[in-house]
């Protein structure tokens, strides 16, 4: 079992005061279990049932590997089984190797990722950084055993900086289980935005901790693609904490034989004047399982804010599945808050039309099903992203990209 | 062109069609009257293949082949279409992207290339000045907010870019002001030829006006009860179907 080989781990590793404080949380509550609320619907069981080393080997990276995953974006920040392995040369932007850092937690993975991860990275963008173009940080994990690996970022935002970030986990190697934290800073008037490409192998599952605070003025983007992976688990939270902040959430999961996507998703509004908007569109094949939860507080002084939420799901097989659940929690009175959820099938009347028109089958579902995600794909506005889903999508429908 | 002999046709086990014959010669316009709930777009729907219908005997011939053996789009391919009573729409698929996909689909069919972007731009422009289409509509989202004439304007827009050899335009005058009336029925006309062939499925005399028929049949309870000429339909608006009786 996973939690016997973190108790024989932290044995002879030396540990900060910070970190001894989160293992026992950790240990004291262990992983979380279908009977926590927040992960009713989700098979980590199975998933920690593995037995995986917490001791990480070295291995050759090389560009031609680097190039097969990357989007083509000329920064890239780099790092090898969580070690940081290069990184751009950009005046404002620092990236320092820290051990003692607590950060804010939204899942026991958290405590858990404090305690043990070897390698928390801070990565700094001083206030006024402009960047043109996306930043891709890439993580590349091969290990010489099957492997359980914590990342740790806290990233910075000066106050009035703009900040694009592409994140991907790359595995290359064994089965690899993946507990990621990120907390986002994001100061006054900053703009700060992640595009998570979660296309994994079926080697490799992912549990994914992003937090994000934001301070006055300032906008937050997290796009989030999950494509493949057989267990994926994300726990998004934006925490407003001043006036005027927006925050917006876009997914497009999409996925095939049984694969498993979790979105749980958390918007703190405390302050007036603030905006969130998510929307999350699903399409489930084969026998996938997906689990939408959607968490919207309004705290009593968020007067005048506005809070849309929509999760809109097709299931193209009886077997596959979606739980989708919209909590909205309201203590203020001058608010708009709007929230939807669907799940259905392929129209049989747009699909008739179409084969009337000469499509085959596999088009127009292929055309339907792309006219149902239009509406988050026009929110991305990096071409390489919107290119990189568009190629991924196409390839799940079986049509080429040139429809599209 | 077109041979329908003995079509009876049923949805759960509730019989529309009761015994339909009938038979379209190339160039030849057909025109299909009868009262609301005879089995008139149960009839297109048929012809153009869909599969909620169960035919459960008789036969349609198309170019001297099974038509019923053919799917949906292989019909299209080969040449027929039908203009809805009721047309879908689709948000987030532009007109444009439906409409070239839809030709380069029977493209493919045939072992040809993809229509050229020039050919598809000059394709577009001509038929938009035929049925007078402002061209900023071809980026709409197909059908999503188009008024009922706009509707029924845009099925003829795509029938003008496919050059069927088949139409069953089934109540496209519904819904159509009068000016519209008269464009789309120009350019139904403008489209007509000695090699295709049309049916109309109308309510209403005003239209055969326009697009004059060769012939005009009664469907009455999943059945032709009766054929002629033009004629035919001015008795009917005179006087109703009562006359049947
Ligand atoms: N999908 C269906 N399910 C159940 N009944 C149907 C279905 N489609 C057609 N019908 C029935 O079959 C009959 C014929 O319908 P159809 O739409 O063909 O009539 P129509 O002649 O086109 O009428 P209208 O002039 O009103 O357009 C009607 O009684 C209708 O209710
Ligand atoms: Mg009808």
């Amino acid at each position: 079992m996973l939690i016997e080989e973190i108790k024989k781990h932290v044995v002879d590793t030396e540990l900060t005061s910070t970190q001894k404080k989160s293992l026992d949380y950790f240990l004291e509550n262990g992983f979380p279990t279908t009977s926590d609320e927040d992960w009713k619907y989700t098979p980590l069981k199975k998933v920690i049932k593995r037995k995986y080393f917490l001791q990480s080997s070295d291995f050759e990276l090389n560009d031609e590997i680097i190039q097969q995953y990357s989007l083509g974006f000329k920064n890239k920040i780099i790092f090898k089984n969580g070690k940081i392995y290069s990184e751009p040369k950009i005046s404002g932007l620092s990236i320092k190797k820290t051990r003692d850092l607590c950060m804010p937690k939204n899942s026991a993975l958290c405590y858990l990722n404090e305690a043990i991860c070897e390698n928390t990275y801070e990565i700094i963008f001083d206030k006024n950084l402009n960047l043109d173009n996306p930043i891709e940080i890439l993580h590349f994990i091969n290990n010489d055993n099957d492997y359980f690996l914590q990342l740790r970022t806290k990233i910075t935002c000066g106050s009035g900086s703009n900040v694009k970030l592409v994140e991907r986990f790359c595995n290359i190697g064994k089965k690899t289980l993946i507990n990621s934290c990120m907390h986002a800073d994001v100061k006054r008037n900053g703009f700060f935005e992640i595009s998570k490409l979660q296309s994994y192998n079926d080697n490799t599952h992912t549990i994914d901790n992003t937090l994000v605070d934001q301070d006055r003025d300032s906008t937050a983007n997290v796009n989030t693609f999950s494509f493949d992976g057989s267990f994926i688990r994300n726990n998004l939270n934006f925490y407003q904490n001043n006036e005027n902040c927006t925050s917006n959430m876009n997914g497009i999961t999409i996925i095939n034989k049984s694969n498993f996507v979790d979105h749980h998703t958390f918007v703190d509004h405390k302050f007036q004047n603030c905006l969130s908007n998510e929307s999350y569109k699903g399409v489930y094949f084969d026998n996938t399982k997906g689990v939408f939860n959607g968490k919207i507080m309004v705290r009593p002084a968020a007067q005048k804010i506005n809070a849309f939420q929509s999760n809109n799901n097709l299931l193209f097989s009886d077997s596959a599945s979606i739980k989708t659940k919209p909590q909205l929690e309201i203590y203020a009175d001058d608010v708009k808050c709007s929230h939807g959820c669907t799940i259905g099938q392929i129209d049989k009347k747009s699909l008739f039309y179409m084969k009337s028109r000469g499509f085959s089958e596999k088009t127009a579902k292929g055309l339907l099903t792309f006219a149902f995600l239009i509406e988050v794909i026009e929110k991305l506005n990096t071409k390489e992203i919107v290119d990189y889903a568009k190629t991924e999508i196409a390839k799940k429908l079986s049509i080429e990209k040139g429809l599209l | 062109m077109l041979e329908i002999k003995n079509l009876k046709a049923q949805i759960e086990d509730k019989t529309i069609l009761n015994g339909v014959n009938l038979k379209v010669n190339k160039g030849e316009v057909h025109a299909i009257m009868g009262p609301n709930g005879s089995g008139k777009s149960t009839l297109s729907s048929v012809i153009a293949g869909n599969e909620d219908y169960d035919v459960s005997s008789g036969s349609i011939t198309y170019e001297g082949d099974d038509l019923l053996e053919m799917a949906p789009e292989e019909r299209s391919h080969r040449g027929v279409f039908l203009s809805f009573q009721y047309p879908v729409e689709i948000p987030g698929l532009s007109v444009s992207n439906f409409i070239k996909t839809a030709i380069n689909e029977k493209r493919k069919a045939f072992g040809q290339e993809n229509i050229s972007a020039k050919e598809l731009l000059q394709l577009f422009k001509e038929k938009c000045e035929l049925l007078n289409i402002d061209k900023e509509y071809l980026s709409r989202s197909l059908n999503e907010g188009f008024s009922g004439g706009e509707k029924k304007r845009n099925e003829i827009f795509q029938m003008a870019m496919m050059e069927p050899k088949l139409s069953i335009l089934d109540e496209t005058d519904s819904g159509l002001d009068i000016d519209a009336l008269k464009i789309v029925a120009n350019g139904v006309n403008s489209l007509k030829s000695s090699s295709n062939s049309i049916i109309l499925i109308t309510h209403y005399q005003r239209l055969l006006n326009y697009i004059v028929p060769d012939f005009v049949h009664i469907l009455k309870d999943g059945k032709i009860v009766m054929s002629g000429d033009k004629s035919l339909a001015q008795k009917l608006e005179k006087e109703g179907y009562s006359f049947l009786n």
